[in-house]
C-alpha cells in the first residue's frame, strides 16, 4: 500500500465511521426529540401516563449521541486503524469484502 | 372491526424518513466511491471488540425477537426468561469457550464449508439446502411482521402489506442496503433500545411499577405463575405457562434449541469468525451476551405490561394478537416523535431481516449448491445473474412463507419450531463430530437426516393434531430434544457401520487436533480473558434466573 492509499483508506473509514454516524442520528433525533418535548401539549403528556416522554428521551439521546461523537472525534477511526495495522503487521485486506452465505441472516 | 392504527403525524414520518436516507445514503455512496476501503471496515477487523460483539448480538434481533419475545411475555409472563438466561446465554459462553477454536482455527468461513471439510460432499449439501429453505421461511416471517407494521401505520390489509414490503425491500437490496449490513445491524441495535427503553418505562409508570405490575399480573388470567421463572416445572405437577417440566426447558430450550440456534447459525457464527484473531473471535460471542443478560427487561417486560393494560390481548381478535403487544403499546402510550423512533426501530430491524435472510438465500443457492454441483465452470457473470434471478426468486418465495408466518399469532413460537427442525439436529452433528474423531462421513449425513426428519414429523403430527403437547412451545422443545437424540444414535449406529475419515484429513477440525493461532499473540489485559467473560456472565445468568425464580 503507498501512502497516498493509506490516507485514502484513512478518510474513507473516519468519513463512515460508525460511531459518528450512530452519534449523528442520535444527536439529531434527541434535538427534534427534546423541541417536541418542550411544547407537548398536557393531552400528549397525559397519552405517555403522565410521563413527559419526549422530553426525557430527548435528552437522553442528545447525550448518548453526544458521547458517541467526542468518542469517534477523540480517537478517529482512521488513525486506530493504521495503528493497529502496524502492530498486528497484517494487510488485512485478503478478503474481509467477500460476503458468504448468511452473512447477515437472522 | 375496530382496526388499530397508529396516530402518526409528519415528525414521526420525518424521523423514519431520516433514518432511511442515512442508511441508504452512507450504503450507497459508500459502495459507488470507496468500495475497497469500506468493505475493510464492514469486515469487523478494524473495529473494537464490543461493536462486533453488538453486531453479533443485532443480528438476532430480529422481527422475532421483538415482537415475538413481548407476545412470550404476554403469554407466559416471567416464565419467557429462560430463553435468555438458561437459552442464550450457556450456549453462547459455550460457542466462545469451546466451540470457537475450530471454527476459527480451521479457517472455514461458513459453517457448511465446515461440514464439507469434515464430512462430505453430501452432508454439505443437504445442510445447504435445509439452510435455503430456513432462511427463506425466516425472511416470510419478517415480510410478515412488516407488513403488520405498514397495518398499523396506514390500515393497509396484510396481504397487501406484504407484497408491498416485499416490493420496498427489492428495492432497498439493490440500492445497497446490503453493503452496510453491520452499519444497519449496530445502529439499529441502538434505535431498537431507543424505542422499547421509554415503552418499558411509561409503561412501568402507567402500572405503579414492580410492585404494581406484579399485583395485576396475580389478578390477571396468568395469575401468581406468571411470576416466575421455573416455579412449577415439575414432572407430573405442571402449572408453569409455558406448560413444560425443567426438563423440557433445560434440554430442550436450553441445551439444543438455544445451543443449536447459537453455535450452529450461519449469521451469528460468522460474525466471530471475522474477528482479527482467536482471543477477538472468542470474545464475540461473551461481549454480546452482557448485553443480552439484561435484554429481557426491555423486550420480555413490556409484554407483561401489554397483558395487563391492554383489554383483550391474545382474546382471539386478529387485532389483539400476542405479536401486536408492542404495536399496541406504542399506540396507547406514545406520542408524536418517540413514535417515530419507535417505528424506525420497528422496520429498520424487519427490513433488515428480510433483506439479510433473502441475501443469504441468494448467496448459499449460488456459492453452496448451483456453482460447485449444478453449474460449474461458468463465467463469473453468469454467477452474478443467477444471484440476481435468485434474490427476485427468493423475494416472491418469502411472500408465500410470510402467509405460512401469518397464521400463528405468536411468531416466535413459529420460529423455535423452524429451529427444532433446522438447527438443533445440526448441532447434534456438529458435536458430535468436534469431539469424537471415529464418526464417519455417512455418519454425518445420515444422522442431519434422520434428526431433521425427526423434529419436522412431530411438528406435521402436533400441526394435524395427532400428537398432543402442552404449548406450541412445549412441541417446539420436544422436537428439538428428539431431533437431537436421534440424529445422535443414528450417528452413532452409522460410524460403526462405515468407515472414518483418515486421521491427518481432520487436523484443525476436531478435538484435541485445533489448529495454534498463528496470529502474533499480543499480551490480554486481565479484563480481555475469555474465561473470565464466560463465566462472569454465567454467573449473572445464574443470579438472574434465582431472583426470578
Amino acid at each position: 500500500m503507498s501512502d497516498t492509499d493509506d490516507n485514502r483508506a484513512e478518510r474513507a473509514a473516519n468519513l463512515f465511521d460508525l460511531r459518528r454516524i450512530i452519534g449523528g442520528v442520535f444527536t439529531a433525533w434527541g434535538v427534534l426529540l427534546i423541541g417536541l418535548g418542550l411544547f407537548d401539549s398536557d393531552a400528549e403528556i397525559e397519552k405517555a401516563a403522565g410521563v413527559h416522554i419526549n422530553l426525557y428521551a430527548g435528552i437522553g439521546m442528545l447525550i448518548f449521541g453526544l458521547l458517541f461523537l467526542l468518542w469517534a472525534f477523540t480517537r478517529p477511526l482512521g488513525q486506530e486503524l493504521s495503528d493497529s495495522e502496524e502492530a498486528s503487521g497484517s494487510v488485512g485486506s485478503d478478503d474481509e469484502g467477500t460476503r458468504r452465505p448468511g452473512d447477515s441472516a437472522g | 372491526m375496530n382496526d388499530v392504527r397508529l396516530d402518526t403525524n409528519f415528525v414521526d414520518y420525518l424521523i423514519v424518513a431520516s433514518y432511511f436516507v442515512v442508511v441508504l445514503g452512507v450504503g450507497f455512496a459508500a459502495k459507488r466511491y470507496i468500495k475497497s476501503s469500506l468493505d475493510y471496515f464492514l469486515s469487523g477487523r478494524s473495529l473494537p471488540a464490543w461493536i462486533t460483539g453488538l453486531a453479533f448480538i443485532s443480528a438476532n434481533l430480529g422481527a422475532t425477537e421483538v415482537l415475538g419475545m413481548a407476545a412470550n411475555g404476554a403469554q407466559y409472563g416471567i416464565a419467557t426468561v429462560n430463553y435468555y438466561w438458561i437459552g442464550a446465554i450457556p450456549a453462547m459462553v459455550f460457542l466462545g469457550l469451546v466451540m470457537m477454536p475450530f471454527y476459527y482455527g480451521s479457517k472455514v468461513r461458513s459453517v457448511p464449508e465446515y461440514l464439507l471439510l469434515r464430512f462430505n460432499k453430501q452432508s454439505h449439501v443437504f445442510n445447504s439446502i435445509t439452510f435455503a429453505i430456513a432462511t427463506i421461511l425466516i425472511a416470510g416471517v419478517n415480510l410478515f411482521a412488516l407488513a403488520l407494521v405498514l397495518k398499523l401505520l396506514l390500515g393497509w390489509p396484510i396481504i397487501v402489506g406484504i407484497i408491498v414490503a416485499a416490493v420496498i425491500v427489492a428495492a432497498y437490496i439493490t440500492l445497497g442496503g446490503l453493503s452496510s449490513a453491520i452499519y444497519n445491524e449496530v445502529l439499529q441495535f441502538f434505535v431498537i433500545l431507543a424505542a422499547l427503553i421509554p415503552i418499558t418505562v411509561i409503561g412501568m409508570h402507567a402500572v405503579g411499577g414492580w410492585d404494581g405490575l406484579k399485583e395485576k399480573v396475580r389478578a390477571g388470567d396468568l395469575g401468581e405463575a406468571g411470576l416466575h421463572a421455573l416455579e412449577g416445572t415439575n414432572p407430573g405437577d405442571v402449572t408453569n405457562p409455558i406448560g413444560a417440566t425443567w426438563i423440557g426447558i433445560v434440554f430442550g430450550l436450553g441445551f439444543v434449541l438455544a445451543f443449536g440456534y447459537w453455535t450452529t447459525n450461519f449469521a451469528e457464527v460468522q460474525r466471530a469468525l471475522s474477528a482479527k484473531d482467536l482471543s477477538a473471535a472468542q470474545r464475540t460471542p461473551l461481549i454480546g451476551a452482557i448485553p443480552k443478560l439484561f435484554l429481557p427487561f426491555v423486550m420480555i417486560l413490556p409484554g407483561i405490561i401489554a397483558v395487563v393494560v391492554i383489554e383483550g390481548l391474545g382474546s382471539g381478535d386478529p387485532n389483539m394478537e400476542y405479536n401486536n403487544a408492542i404495536p399496541l403499546l406504542m399506540n396507547q402510550y406514545l406520542p408524536n416523535g418517540m413514535l417515530g423512533i419507535a417505528l424506525t426501530g420497528l422496520m429498520a430491524s424487519f427490513m433488515a431481516g428480510v433483506a439479510a435472510n433473502v441475501s443469504a438465500f441468494n448467496t448459499v443457492v449460488t456459492t453452496d449448491l448451483v456453482e460447485p454441483y449444478l453449474k460449474p465452470n461458468m463465467p463469473d457473470e453468469w454467477y452474478i445473474n443467477f444471484g440476481r434471478v435468485a434474490t427476485i426468486g427468493g423475494i416472491v418465495i418469502s411472500i408465500g412463507t410470510a402467509l405460512i408466518a401469518s397464521s400463528y399469532d405468536n411468531l416466535m413460537n413459529y420460529l423455535q419450531a423452524l429451529f427444532s427442525i433446522f438447527n438443533a439436529p445440526l448441532f447434534a452433528t456438529f458435536i458430535i463430530g468436534m469431539f469424537w474423531k471415529r464418526m464417519t462421513p455417512a455418519a454425518g449425513l445420515w444422522g442431519l437426516i434422520a434428526g431433521t426428519a425427526t423434529a419436522a414429523g412431530l411438528f406435521i403430527g402436533y400441526k394435524a393434531g395427532w400428537i398432543g403437547f402442552g404449548s406450541d412451545l412445549d412441541e417446539s422443545m420436544w422436537g428439538a430434544g428428539s431431533a437431537f437424540v436421534v440424529d445422535a444414535i443414528v450417528t452413532v449406529i452409522v460410524t460403526y457401520m462405515t468407515k472414518p475419515k483418515p486421521i491427518e484429513e481432520l487436523q484443525g477440525l476436531v478435538y484435541g487436533m485445533a489448529n495454534e493461532d498463528e496470529a502474533p499473540k499480543r499480551k490480554l489485559a486481565w479484563w480481555e480473558s475469555p474465561k473470565l467473560l464466560g463465566f462472569g456472565v454465567l454467573a449473572g445468568a445464574t443470579a438472574l434466573t434465582i431472583v426470578f425464580w
